[in-house]
């Protein structure tokens, strides 16, 4: 197994209950297999809050990290997660 | 007369003691808008490398722009323009609240302040009754209780004026205004306090038309629903403020901690937007005209820091007195907040000076002596708030820092230049460069100096803020170069038109409005026919003279476009950014290309030509 710190922030502080999970994954999961984990832990309100209408994507602008990494950059939802490695589910933000 | 301007600008001789009123150039509107637009063809013509930053001859120009006191939204801004005593360059800043459009109401465009009184006065604005009055009682107050002075004799009057930093000469003295707004980084309120002018009380009645009425109000339908709709300034800046950006910031590794020694801040939850919610948030309010409302008000109700209270503190605040000192209280940032509100100190500058004073006490290079008797460690926020008040009132090491990072470094020696923060003298700002190339960029060729606006690319680079007009699409990666010259020139285009025109940044910042919105905005308002092309022309016009002032009037050498070492040579330590340093000569070369300089960061005659601006040839 491996251990995944998950940040999230934002509104969806107040669905977790904290800004900090611990995640046991097996090992070779992915992104998405992190979120539905975290969706079966916290609920629909979570998944309605991150996921589009159609829950097939992130919501608009929502972001998923992997060690400060939008995986945008990598293969998205599809990016394998390693042991030890902080993921921030990111809600929009703005400011300057 | 244009729709949106009144037509009227006063000139103040505060060492005749006269008030002038004079016609608005109408040539001057066509080219320069308002704004920067304005100061900086005024410093142009009246200003070189012999102006005195403090002394009589450099004028504090006071500025609106033709969408101040309309219902534009966000219309509430007024701007200074000055030659900066921090940075000996272009100086210029922008507020909001009320005071702008108060200007506007009372008749004027923009007032022009030249010399010195003889002694403390305050200029006094109520519609066509315009004189200069005794300050005798005000100077040596704090701006809060400048403002409920001039509020008692003026009623409905907007207050616009310094405290004790710019009464001191401090360089990065601010001016303020209604109580909590402050405008003019790099030494603003020193100019102003250097002319013993202590405040500025203006009420008016009159009226701003605008040239086409009903058109006006089809785009305003148009631009208040994408504001509305957009997520940024529909639901993020009026939820939850700036300040939520800290977390957000924090976890790409751009959160400024330490003096920019790195990105990540481990005490960053406890002082972020959440967190302010949840604890000293008392309630949010917007500035005139706004449909954003970012703003926050504070209250500390128990504990080391009880009786706190003020507006504010929004993210730049927050990471200049949080992360950057290696602070994690936030009631103790909330008393940093108000108290450089109260002693008219530029937040961002103040709390580099702060950070830089701990690095060079911890590195050793300033003993606890030195340090006014100070712990000064990181974190140490007790010895901040002291060393503010210091700040302020040119107190030992104090005293030092009131000369801005830059000179203070070349006064203290021992190697301690590396560890001052600044582009061109003027302290940087709350984003971890190494870890958003762009921002780099935008920085190093801010006509300023370090400036985080010249455009806040992260909201696209880093949060997603896209916009298809301006083809800024897609995922871009915030530690590489590529395509980041681009990115910067197309968001400063809409970042700057706002500040020629009196609207906020926010409306922006995100990318909500784009170069169409605005140019349909400043046409219906002023009846000068704007579309997004001429946008661009005018808004490179402004910069390009902007440029030429430094360069020619100032003397500003082009390799000043640069950054510190820190970020140039030392790999960041920790986050996405680890290992990789900012590399900005690569960015620069495409930047100098797009905006048609030559490699050296010249602007090319042929382009002052085609700019309209032939006459910045003569001094090359």
């Amino acid at each position: 197994m491996m251990e995944i710190t998950v940040k999230v922030m934002g509104p969806l502080i107040k669905i977790t209950g904290e800004s900090t999970v611990l995640m046991n994954m097996p090992e070779e999961s992915t992104v998405r297999d992190l979120l539905e984990a975290l969706f079966r832990r916290f609920g629909e309100d979570l998944k309605q809050e991150v996921l589009n209408e159609e829950g097939t994507d992130l919501a608009p602008y929502y972001k998923v990290l992997i060690n400060g990494r939008n995986t945008k950059l990598m293969n998205y939802l599809e990016t394998k997660l390693k042991n030890g490695q902080i993921v921030h589910v990111m809600p929009p933000i703005a400011g300057g | 007369m244009f729709g949106g301007y009144t037509g009227t600008w006063l000139e103040i001789n505060l060492t005749e003691g006269t008030v002038e009123k004079k016609q608005l150039d109408e040539q001057m509107v066509k080219d320069f808008v308002g704004g920067g637009g304005f100061s900086a063809k005024i410093l142009w013509d009246e200003t070189d490398h012999n102006t005195d930053p403090l002394g009589e001859e450099n004028p504090l120009i006071l500025m609106t722009g033709p969408m101040t006191g309309t219902l534009a939204p966000t219309g509430n801004s007024w701007y200074v323009g000055f030659r900066s005593p921090t940075t000996g360059i272009y100086g210029e800043g922008r507020g909001g609240g009320y005071f702008g459009s108060e200007l506007k109401y009372a008749g004027y465009d923009y007032v022009v302040i030249r010399g010195k009184s003889p002694k403390p006065v305050y200029l006094h604005i109520h519609n066509d009754d315009v004189s200069l009055k005794d300050a005798g009682h005000l100077w040596g107050q704090d701006f809060f209780e400048t403002t409920h002075t001039l509020e008692k004799d003026h009623p409905k009057s907007k207050i616009l004026g310094i405290g004790p930093a710019g009464e001191n000469l401090v360089k990065s003295a601010i001016v303020m205004s209604d109580l909590y707004r402050a405008g003019g980084r790099g030494g603003a309120g020193a100019v102003m306090g250097s002319k013993n002018l202590k405040a500025v009380a203006v009420y008016g009645s009159k009226d701003v038309k605008v040239a086409d009425p009903e058109g006006f109000k089809e785009v305003l339908k148009e631009v208040n629903n994408l504001i509305y709709q957009h997520p940024a300034t529909g639901q993020l800046l009026p939820e939850y403020g700036t300040a939520s950006l800290v977390n957000g910031m924090n976890a790409f590794g751009a959160l400024p901690t330490r003096n920019h020694k790195s990105g990540t801040f481990e005490g960053a939850e406890n002082i972020s937007g959440e967190k302010m919610a949840e604890t000293i948030l008392t309630k949010t309010r917007g500035c005139f005209a706004c449909n954003i409302k970012c703003t926050r008000y504070t209250q500390v109700k128990d504990g080391e820091y009880a009786g706190v209270e003020s507006e504010g503190p929004e993210y730049e605040t927050v990471n200049a007195f949080g992360s950057r000192c290696g602070v994690d209280n936030l009631e103790a940032i909330a008393m940093a907040n108000m108290n450089a509100n109260r002693l008219g100190l530029d937040t961002i500058s103040a709390g580099t000076l702060m950070a830089f004073a701990m690095e060079l006490y911890e590195e050793g290079i300033l003993s606890k002596e030195e340090c006014n008797g100070l712990d000064l460690k990181f974190g140490n926020h007790q010895a901040m708030n002291t060393l503010l008040q210091d700040l302020a009132h040119r107190k030992g090491l104090g005293d030092i820092l009131a000369e801005g990072v830059r000179e203070a470094a070349k006064k203290i020696g021992k190697g301690s230049e590396k560890y001052a923060m600044h582009v061109k003298g003027l302290e940087l700002t709350a984003t971890e460069l190494r870890a958003a190339q762009d921002s780099g960029l935008g920085h190093a060729v801010a006509n300023r100096g370090g400036d985080h606006l010249r455009p806040w690319s992260p909201a696209f680079t880093l949060f997603g803020f896209g916009n298809e007009e301006m083809n800024l699409s897609g995922t871009p990666d915030p530690i590489i170069p590529d395509d980041k010259a681009r990115v910067v020139n197309e968001m400063e285009k809409t970042a700057i038109f706002t500040d020629l025109n009196g609207m906020c940044k926010f409306t922006v910042l995100c990318n909500t409005l784009a170069p169409s919105h605005l140019a349909k905005l400043h046409e219906t308002i002023t009846g000068i026919p704007m579309d997004a092309k001429q946008l661009k022309t005018t808004v490179e016009r402004v910069l390009t003279l902007q440029r030429a002032l430094n360069l020619y009037r100032y003397k500003m050498s082009p390799e000043e476009d640069t950054l510190p070492d820190r970020f140039l040579k030392d790999p960041a330590p920790s986050g996405p950014a680890e290992g990789k340093t900012l590399e900005l000569p690569i960015m620069l070369k495409e930047y100098y290309e797009q905006a048609g300089w030559d490699e050296k960061g010249y602007p090319l005659a042929e382009k002052y030509e085609a700019l309209g601006l032939g006459f910045v040839k003569d001094r090359m």
